[in-house]
């Protein structure tokens, strides 16, 4: 689940540059943040959402997703929409910030890495196993966004968490609207017969002035 | 080794992150002194600690900044040389304290109100430190009033915002005019991914780094 590539990635080093000591240690500190993490999904299937693709809006139980006209089409065809929350837990980021503290930079820096990689693999797990289980019902899955992305404003994880009600893997937000523990993704899935996984989000966003359009590095 | 050939070695040893004897980095110097043993080796020797972080120290990391603005090294290589400089700054500590030797200033550093992300503020920290500059660091969602203070009990220290978000980086703004109100004569500077040169210009800071590297050549030239 953890890849070294992504790891030597957002570390900026080039991987056929990795010096082996880099190498040893990625795998050492992976080890060691795989067996202290507490990864952690829920995930909620809401049915017959009210999506607009021209005002860019999403209506489930009567509240109000302002996704952008580029989420909402992706979602436009969905007959039900699955929210989900997940993380990483607290003690990837303790053991980095232990590390930070005693001013081991590089370790600290290289388990905060491992830790993004753990929540995002949250994620994906919760996504890849919706594909599988539904395709048995011969239903399909779109891209997953999350509030944040694409224009979709940072502060609809309010809306999120109020829908997944106690399911939230004991993640709570911040009046800015930032998940703690901090490596915790939410985002959304559609499913219906009728949709598309177009895999690559940025070939459709319409986001034009996005600092992270194309970066290798998005997530 | 004579007083020239130490502060070369001990050079040495913070370029290339060789913190002290035990540390397995870098392997071509294994079961060789660090940084901690030469400058207690250095100070025993009678070398004077001014000469110390100028001749060594300083004169390394500088090193250390030009080969990553080539390409040649990267963060994980500047990281373990910030540790090397630090661990051998331990030893001159006292030295700061009685006045003897002077950090280069003070850099006060967080990220702003609304914002948790804290790694790319941490390497920041860690690599001006390593620069030679006494680092006040903050912590997270940090606004003007705990900025403010900080100015307040470090006369004269130049203040680094840091956001990750577009979210929280508009929060920069109101910051910076906060903190320019109070105090006119603050240097700033924003860095972090969101922000650019040109949102800089417009919130009315007096600089951008887009790494940390950008932020010690920007306080570099403030002390030059
Ligand atoms: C003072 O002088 C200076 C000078 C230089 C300075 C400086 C100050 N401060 C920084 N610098 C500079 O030096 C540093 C070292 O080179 C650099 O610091 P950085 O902080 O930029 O770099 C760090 C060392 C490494 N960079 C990072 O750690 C961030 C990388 C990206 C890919 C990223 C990651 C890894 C993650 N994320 Co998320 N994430 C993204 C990021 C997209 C990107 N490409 O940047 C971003 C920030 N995330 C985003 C979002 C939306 C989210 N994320 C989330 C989650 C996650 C992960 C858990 C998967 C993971 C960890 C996040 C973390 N905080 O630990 C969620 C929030 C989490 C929470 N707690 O609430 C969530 C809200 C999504 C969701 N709903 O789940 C986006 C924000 C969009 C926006 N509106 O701004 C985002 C831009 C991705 C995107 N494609 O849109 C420089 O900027």
């Amino acid at each position: 689940m953890i890849s070294r590539e992504n790891i030597l990635m957002n570390l900026g080093v080039p991987s056929d540059q990795a010096e082996p000591y880099l190498i040893g240690l990625i795998d050492e500190l992976t080890a060691r943040s795989l067996s202290v993490c507490s990864p952690m999904a829920t995930c909620s299937v809401f049915f017959s959402p009210t999506i607009d693709p021209v005002a860019g809006v999403m209506a489930i139980n009567e509240k109000t997703f302002g996704l952008n006209r580029m989420v909402a089409k992706a979602m436009h065809k969905s007959t039900s929409i699955a929210l989900f929350i997940g993380t990483c837990g607290p003690d990837v980021e303790a053991l980095s910030k232990s590390f930070m503290k005693k001013g081991e930079g590089l370790e600290g820096f290289i388990v905060d890495i491992i830790g993004s990689e753990i929540a995002e693999g949250v994620a994906d797990f919760i996504h890849k196993r919706m594909e599988k289980l539904l395709a048995k019902e011969n239903l399909k899955v779109t891209n997953r966004y999350s509030p944040g992305y694409c224009k979709w404003p940072v502060n609809d994880q309010q809306v999120l968490f109020e829908l997944m009600g106690p399911h939230n893997c004991g993640i709570t937000l911040t009046p800015s609207s930032l998940m703690i523990p901090v490596k915790s993704v939410s985002g959304i899935i559609g499913v219906g017969t009728d949709v598309v996984n177009a895999g690559y989000a940025c070939a459709i966003c319409d986001a034009e002035y996005c600092l992270y359009r194309d970066k290798k590095r998005q997530l | 080794m004579n007083n020239d050939e130490l502060l070369l070695k001990l050079l040495e040893c913070v370029e290339y992150g060789k913190v002290n004897k035990d540390a397995p980095y870098p392997p071509q110097m294994k079961g060789q002194d660090g940084a901690d043993e030469l400058t207690r080796q250095a100070l025993a020797q009678g070398i004077k600690p001014a000469d110390i972080l100028d001749n060594a120290l300083i004169k390394a990391m500088e090193k250390v900044g030009q080969k990553y603005a080539e390409k040649k090294i990267f963060v994980p290589q500047m990281l373990v040389a910030a540790k090397a400089m630090n661990t051998a700054m331990e030893h001159l500590k006292p030295y700061f304290s009685s006045g003897e030797v002077r950090k280069k200033g003070k850099f006060i550093i967080g990220t702003v109100s609304g914002d948790l992300h804290d790694i790319g503020k941490n390497l920041v920290a860690m690599i001006v430190e390593g620069a030679g500059w006494e680092v006040i660091d903050l912590g997270v969602d940090v606004g003007s009033q705990k900025f403010i203070q900080s100015i307040a009990n470090h006369n004269g220290a130049v203040v680094g915002l840091s956001a990750l978000l577009t979210t929280t980086m508009v929060n920069m703004k109101s910051i910076v005019m906060d903190i320019k109100a109070k105090y006119p004569g603050t240097r700033l500077i924003i860095g972090g991914a969101p922000v650019n040169e040109s949102f800089s210009a417009e919130i009315g800071a007096d600089g951008y780094a887009s790494d940390p590297q950008g932020a010690v050549s920007y306080l570099n030239s403030l002390v030059a």
